[in-house]
């Protein structure tokens, strides 16, 4: 079988990155990604907000991990 | 080569956790992608005709339940096909986008944040229950608690259903969704029967709530189901009444399962529980992840890859199914410290029982409440209970207690619990 045919599964997931890089965030608790566009308006949190324009004390809405175990992803 | 290790047989899943365990841990260390014959039937007409890929390591688990773009859930969750099953169970077989959008509907109404809104609703729930066991002296905590405390939540809090006719319904048909390959059903016909006629039952009750709380709408989660909308998007009739089958199932079923591994495992663990009872407020929250770790409710839930992947040197084929067993990555030495000791204290503790990635369970945030409520009150209330060894299900998905039998001094006194 052709390379090109496997999905190599590091591939598709998502890579860590440094802060500065990044667009999205994820929780390492459950998966949920914080997705600036959205915002997460339901824990006060507007659309267009920054990660790290969010409070220290807000926690993840869909496990309630803290924003500390968020890490960045390209 | 893994052939002394058959998770398709119903051998297999006969076994004590612990010993299933010791071969979860060869196929960790030797074999971490593995192919699997069909699995044995549950019952006559249950014949399965694909094997499976097992996913035993913490970390394949993780990413591959986070890349839903190549592990579909839209071809079914369990490792046996039950096509049948799969159409009441909503958005947990379903991609996106249309998933995320009937998730989104209902996710605030089970969010951390709004579950510590009811934190004291459910307590109270949990002590009224409490103040009927209590001056019993024994039983079954199973039948006593519970089956009770998930039911008299979804049902009042939930749905606010008061009528204790309609709430005995939903409580039943709860228990019938989850035993439906259990004999005592037979009566109603082939199991597949048994499980629809559960989900038909129900689902009337949710049409009839349903239009209720259109009319009358109320601080429920009913009357935000059948008001709320996402980027445009509501649910359909059919949808909600699938979605509310899904909760009264999922709700009642993995919650009363959790709450008996609560209670057994802490009794296991003598020193661990005086641990927890010398400081309940301040140490309850990891204990209850660490229960969860040690004890799942549900083993593991199914893919599906939508194209061929190369994993640990494997070629996964799209189209083939790909089971991730949870309660292998929560015992797996590479993410957890000493991970066949059981230890409240145990920090970070990020496991897979609810689950990662775009289908965490949605009422992750209820179950670790309802186990908190209700280990609360048998720490203040009824110290020296004490339980018997459990009646477990045969299931490969399903790490249920029939039945756990108790006792203790019986007590009248009530409403004192913190």
């Amino acid at each position: 079988m052709e390379e090109a045919d496997h999905v190599r599964l590091r591939r598709v997931m998502p890579s860590s990155t440094n802060a500065e890089t990044a667009t999205r965030w994820i929780c390492e608790s459950c998966g949920y990604v914080y997705d600036p566009e959205r915002g997460d308006p339901d824990g006060g949190i507007p659309p267009g907000t920054a990660f790290e324009d969010i409070p220290d004390n807000w926690s993840c809405p869909m496990c309630g991990a803290r924003k500390r175990d968020f890490i960045p992803v390209v | 080569m893994h052939e002394h290790i058959d998770l398709s047989s119903l051998e297999f899943w006969a076994r004590p956790y612990e010993d299933r365990e010791r071969a979860f841990r060869w196929l960790r260390d030797h074999e971490p992608v593995s192919w699997h014959r069909p699995p044995e039937p549950l019952a006559p007409g249950l014949e399965n005709a694909k094997g499976f890929w097992a996913i035993v390591r913490y970390e394949d688990i993780k990413e591959i339940s986070r890349n839903a773009k190549v592990f579909s859930s839209a071809e079914g969750v369990f490792l046996d096909d039950f096509p049948q099953l799969e159409t009441i169970l909503s958005f947990i077989v379903m991609d996106d986008t249309r998933h995320q959008q009937l998730r989104n509907i209902t996710q605030a109404a089970f969010s951390p944040r709004n579950i510590r809104r009811m934190e004291q609703q459910i307590d109270a729930m949990a002590t009224r229950i409490v103040d009927e066991v209590a001056p019993l002296g024994d039983g079954d905590l199973c039948e006593l608690v519970f089956k009770q405390l998930p039911g008299l939540v979804f049902a009042e809090v939930f749905v606010g259903i008061k009528d204790v006719r309609r709430r005995k319904v939903l409580i039943e048909g709860a228990e019938q969704l989850g035993a439906w390959a259990d004999p005592t059903y037979a009566h109603i016909g082939p199991p597949l029967a048994v499980f629809q006629d559960a989900a038909q039952r129900i689902m009337t009750i949710a049409y009839e709530e349903a239009d209720r709380c259109r009319r009358e709408p109320d601080d429920n989660l009913m009357s935000w189901v059948v008001q709320a909308q996402f980027e445009g998007q509501r649910m359909t009739e059919a949808e909600m009444g699938a979605f509310f089958t899904l909760l009264v199932g999922a709700a009642n079923d993995t919650s009363r399962h959790a709450m008996a591994h609560a209670v057994l495992n802490l009794q296991r663990h003598p020193d661990q529980k005086a641990l927890l009872g010398e400081d309940f407020d301040g140490r309850i929250d990891g204990a209850v992840e660490e229960l969860l770790r040690w004890s799942p409710p549900l083993m593991h839930f199914r893919r599906t890859a939508l194209r061929d992947v190369e994993l640990h040197g494997v070629t996964i084929k799209a189209g083939d199914k790909v089971v991730l067993w949870y309660c292998s990555g929560n015992r797996d030495e590479r993410a957890f410290l000493e991970p066949d000791r059981f230890d409240i204290l145990r920090s970070p503790n990020r496991h897979l029982s609810f689950g990662n990635g775009p289908h965490y369970c949605l009422g992750a945030a209820l179950g670790r409440q309802m186990i908190k409520s209700i280990l609360r009150q048998f720490t203040n209330r009824m110290p020296d209970l004490e339980v018997g060894e459990p009646t477990m299900l045969l299931s490969n998905f399903m790490n249920g207690v029939l039945s756990l039998k108790g006792s203790w001094r019986k007590r009248t006194t009530s409403a004192c619990a913190g």
